[in-house]
């Protein structure tokens, strides 16, 4: 019966043909896309902030009609492989979401929330390539923008479920599914040839333990994840601290002291990426971090 | 008062603390009101970040408030001897903050 | 006609014994644009068309001495003509059976009776769609040798001003050696994108991208904007490279690998070399003269293990 719904579950998942994003960065990069005279660099700074924009060009860029799938995991390399034309394209083609749109705000601030506070972590550990750690940390929760899109009703389930029983996000959708989104971002990065560091850190990122091949990917969206929570950032569906897993943070070879630091910055931070914020360009700055 | 980046700055904010070149020769003064033609000169003039009266950006990291929400947010943690020791190092992690931050504004208002 | 389709008169052989299409055919066009070559028998033509290959050959079914089927199919089996478009004449009954277009290796047939217009405009797209599949490279897709060599030329011939790039990859031996052709193909096709990408990143401005073969590529750019595209591409292709190694590779900034006399050695990472020949003031007179400058400033090039660019800054 559960593998039964695992199995449609997963049919559901990988079929999914568009992935909307909300308004505010899609608007922003369209803007950018019409004039042939902006940088890749500048289009990339601004698709780092979409969880959505972020994994379709990912997906494509790694697909293999390019011929070098799994290789790419950074967004400004994506964009110079794909080409102003593929890149506007994509664009152009993306949808946004409409009744969900004010739902999935939280969940779009929690993710940005974690790039961040992955690529301060990464930093803080002295890692090569940080930007790398924050892509994985900007899609570590990409599974439930795909469950909310592919299964509306299992996902309102699950919401009603963290709020009736108190529990986290993870947990509901274990009650509620019998696997966790962790377990979809694996089915999804999978199935998009995404490379093996970002596989690892989307399907590990509560468990890092498990973390075969990119232990320190995993790690670090972890503790990001952790930090993200601790400031309310956004919200990734409940609003509960999650285990921190001392293991991750030996892995990362840093210590609870280190992370202040990390704090340190991502309060700093904070403020500049609430200039993303989700909503109408003529909103006003002072309507900051919204919990949803 | 906040200390926001140039890039969050919009007309109708008012300036905190008088914004000066390097060789301390006041720019702008404390109290003066931020209009857009007045965020284009201080931008072209590379400052990057200013301090404004209020909360005018979002206030989730304000340190005390950050203290107060750790028991909701550990709640279903307390059996967790490490959770209990997280939680620990940041309610003192936040208070240290928030205390510093106080004795800034004090400082500001004398 | 004010439409110039082709860069240079384009020939064409006709295999029909019907004197009404004959005579269609050099109505149609200009003998500057398409010169047609009128040959009644199919069997005698195909010595012709193996020494002289024409660059579009249509032929009719009503030849009597051999199939209009069987022509296509003698051209296309050998690989030296596979690429010479062929258009087959015909009569609508003769589709009351379904074709086996997987035998029958046609690129394109005019049904009588014949519209003069449609004639025309479906010789053009045929020979427009041959030089587009010509010569690409099959792995990327890029313009190959032929097309590079001519627009070169044809730059040279109009006395522009312009920069030619050329493009390889060091040490690209010994990772195809460590890590097998088909990763080597993925760092190619990479390099590919890389270049193409950058190159159409200067709005604006003429420019063309070729792919020779192997690791050699060329660019052509105007004069004034060469510099900056080598920095471009040097710089986009030494931040992507590296992931193409494995972690401990990567990690390392080398490989171990054994070279061409079966010793165990250390290679850096594959590195881009870059040799720029500026034709100003029409000083090229051939194509030669360009690769040859090239060839020797590649030398220099070569030289530095790191990513780099050498500009031929030799005036006229």
């Amino acid at each position: 019966m559960e593998e039964d719904l695992k199995t449609s579950a997963k049919g559901k998942i990988l079929s999914i043909r568009d992935l909307p994003t909300l308004p505010r960065v899609l608007d922003e990069v369209s803007r950018l896309v019409q004039n042939p005279n902006t940088t890749i660099e500048a289009i990339a700074k601004v698709i780092s902030r979409d969880q959505v924009l972020s994994a379709k060009v990912l997906k494509m860029v790694n697909s293999p009609v390019y011929g070098f799938p799994g290789r790419i995991s950074s967004i400004q390399h994506s964009l110079v492989l794909l080409g102003f034309n593929v890149i506007r394209g994509v664009i152009i083609s993306t949808s946004v979401f409409d009744i969900m749109a004010k739902a999935m705000e939280g969940l779009w601030e929690h993710s940005i929330g974690c790039a961040l506070a992955t690529g301060l972590i990464a930093r803080k550990a002295g890692l090569k390539d940080p930007e790398e750690y924050s892509v994985c940390g900007l899609l570590h929760d990409l599974g439930k923008v795909v469950a909310a899109v592919q299964l509306p009703d299992l996902h309102k389930a699950v919401g009603e479920t963290v709020r009736s029983q108190d529990l986290r996000w993870l947990e509901a959708e274990k009650a509620v599914l019998g696997f966790g989104h962790d377990r979809i971002n694996s089915w999804l990065a999978e199935h998009w040839h995404l490379p093996p560091n970002i596989k690892e850190a989307m399907g590990s990122h509560h468990f890092p333990e498990r973390a075969q091949l990119y232990p320190l990917h995993a790690a670090a969206v972890h503790v990001g994840d952790f930090v993200v929570r601790v400031f309310e950032y956004g919200s990734g569906g409940d609003d509960q601290a999650v285990p921190l897993n001392p293991q991750a943070l030996k892995t990362l070879n840093i210590s609870l002291s280190d992370l202040d630091s990390v704090l340190d910055g991502f309060a700093e931070d904070l403020s500049e990426v609430s200039g993303v914020n989700f909503m109408p360009e003529d909103g006003p700055a002072s309507s900051g971090a919204a919990a949803g | 008062m906040q200390k926001i980046p140039l890039t969050l700055a919009q007309p109708g904010m008012k300036l905190a603390k008088a914004i000066t070149k390097a060789n301390g020769m006041a720019i702008v003064g404390s109290g003066v009101e931020l209009t857009e033609a007045l965020i284009d000169r201080l931008d072209g003039m590379g400052i990057d970040k200013i301090f404004v009266v209020g909360d005018a950006v979002s206030a989730s990291q304000n340190p005390s408030e950050r203290a107060l929400r750790l028991d909701h947010l550990f709640r279903r943690l307390g059996d967790d001897a490490y959770m209990v020791k997280v939680k620990a190092h940041l309610r003192e992690y936040f208070t240290i903050k928030a205390a510093a931050d106080a004795a800034v504004a004090a400082q500001d208002k004398g | 006609m004010a439409l110039t389709l082709f860069p240079r008169q384009q020939h064409g052989i006709l295999l029909s014994p019907d004197p009404e299409l004959a005579a269609l055919f050099r109505s149609l066009w200009d003998l500057s644009e398409v010169e047609w070559l009128v040959i009644e028998r199919g069997r005698r033509a195909m010595e012709i068309i193996f020494n002289e290959p024409p660059d579009i050959l249509v032929v009719d079914n009503r030849l009597t001495d051999i199939r209009s089927t069987e022509v296509a199919t003698i051209v296309k089996s050998e690989n030296v003509y596979r690429q010479l478009p062929v258009i087959l004449c015909l009569d609508s009954d003769d589709f009351e059976q379904p074709w086996n277009w997987n035998e029958i290796e046609a690129d394109d047939f005019l049904v009588r009776p014949f519209l003069p217009t449609q004639a025309r405009e479906r010789v053009h797209l045929t020979l427009c769609r041959a030089s587009r599949a010509m010569d690409a490279n099959p792995l990327t897709k890029l313009p190959g040798n032929t097309s590079i060599i001519s627009r070169i030329q044809d730059l040279i011939d109009r006395q522009d001003d312009f920069a030619l790039a050329y493009c390889d990859l060091d040490y690209f031996k010994s990772f195809n050696d460590k890590y097998g052709f088909s990763r080597g193909d993925e760092v190619l096709m990479m390099t590919a994108r890389v270049i193409v990408n950058t190159i159409r990143g200067f709005t604006g401005v003429r420019s063309f991208v070729g792919h020779v073969g192997g690791d050699d590529y060329v660019f052509i750019v105007p004069a004034d904007i060469a510099e900056e595209a080598c920095k471009r591409v040097v710089e986009a292709f030494d931040g992507i490279v590296p992931h193409f190694y494995d972690e401990v590779d990567r990690e390392r900034e080398s490989i171990v690998s054994t070279d061409r006399q079966g010793e165990v050695r250390t290679f850096p990472l594959m590195a881009l070399s870059i040799a720029v020949v500026f034709n100003t003031g029409g000083r090229l007179k051939h194509y030669g003269e360009a690769s040859a400058i090239a060839m020797g400033l590649k030398k220099k090039a070569k030289e530095n293990v790191k990513s780099c660019y050498v500009l031929d800054r030799r005036s006229p």
